[in-house]
């Protein structure tokens, strides 16, 4: 049996083979800030992108409270040379996800959800 | 390698974001915004809008991370979620203000709501003239007695590092018991 983190490593992979070369990196974050498993890429610092990851999704669960709108679901920052996704991953932990900035948009966000999804129900 | 996370929290302008810049490892992450209200201005240009963050390496089994909170009481939210999972916290004070005493008891008893992780006082500042002692600071504001009062100069490594360390080992202490 492969241990959590392989596991959690491995639907990372999935993620990165289903979306092609949309997806640059990847990582599964606690709620902490702190990273259990990445695959970013070598030229951004996991330890700092997970940080912020985890202050986005707080700000975020902000927002739908006091907009009364609901809980986060989806946090996508389009910037101008690059995207950037953050998708609750059951109660405790959060998927971040690196795209390039001509990214197929509409399939990433399916196949971020899914992978969202099995990383919650491993953790 | 094990990874302790560690809240570094307090008032406004009390120290928090230089406490992290002196002793991190790598290039800290920081959400700083220019601050626009005339009071806070009268501090301070720059402010923490959302986190700092800083890891330092213990040694080869151990690294800190440290996450700064934003000072002021408006983004206490803050505060909750940067708390998640945190083994201690450091509060800080600027020894040399007195003011701002009341808005850090309300800090510490609002942690104390947030988590019942321990926590050290840092009374920053010590190096100015005006520092008030840290037993003063213990007294003025109502720090339990088993929690340390330490003096601290948040741009120097070595006093950071005590700070840090005297968490360590209260942290170290209530997982042996």
């Amino acid at each position: 049996m492969a241990s959590r983190q392989e596991q959690i490593i491995a639907v990372i992979d999935q993620l990165m083979t289903n979306a092609g070369a949309d997806v640059v990196g990847a990582a599964a974050v606690g709620l902490d800030g702190i990273a259990f498993a990445s695959r970013m890429s070598a030229d951004v610092s996991t330890e700092r992108v997970a940080a912020v990851a985890a202050t986005i999704m707080g700000v975020t669960r902000r927002v739908g409270g006091e907009l009364k709108i609901g809980s986060a679901e989806e946090i996508i920052i389009k910037a101008n040379k690059g995207l950037f996704m953050v998708l609750p991953a059951g109660e405790q932990s959060l998927l971040a996800v690196n795209l390039r900035q001509d990214a197929n948009l509409g399939l990433v966000r399916l196949e971020a959800r899914d992978a969202a999804r099995a990383i919650g129900q491993i953790v | 390698m094990q990874i302790l996370k560690i809240v570094i929290t307090g008032p406004y302008a009390a120290g928090k974001s230089q406490f992290i810049r002196t002793i991190s490892d790598i290039e800290p992450v920081s959400t700083d915004y220019a601050v626009t209200l005339d009071e806070e201005r009268a501090l301070k240009r720059e402010t923490t809008v959302a986190l700092d963050f800083g890891t330092i390496a213990i040694n080869d089994r151990l690294s800190l991370y440290l996450f700064g909170t934003p000072g002021q009481e408006r983004f206490d939210f803050m505060w909750e979620h940067l708390a998640i999972g945190a083994l201690g916290y450091v509060v800080m004070v600027d020894s040399c203000r007195p003011a701002h005493f009341p808005e850090t008891q309300r800090l510490i008893a609002r942690f104390a709501e947030i988590t019942d992780a321990p926590f050290v006082v840092a009374a920053n500042k010590q190096d100015d003239q005006a520092a008030l002692p840290p037993a003063y600071i213990r007294r003025r504001l109502g720090v339990p007695a088993d929690t340390p009062v330490l003096p601290c100069v948040a741009t120097d490594r070595a006093s950071v590092k005590q700070v840090l360390l005297t968490l360590l080992q209260i942290i170290a202490a209530q997982v042996q018991d």
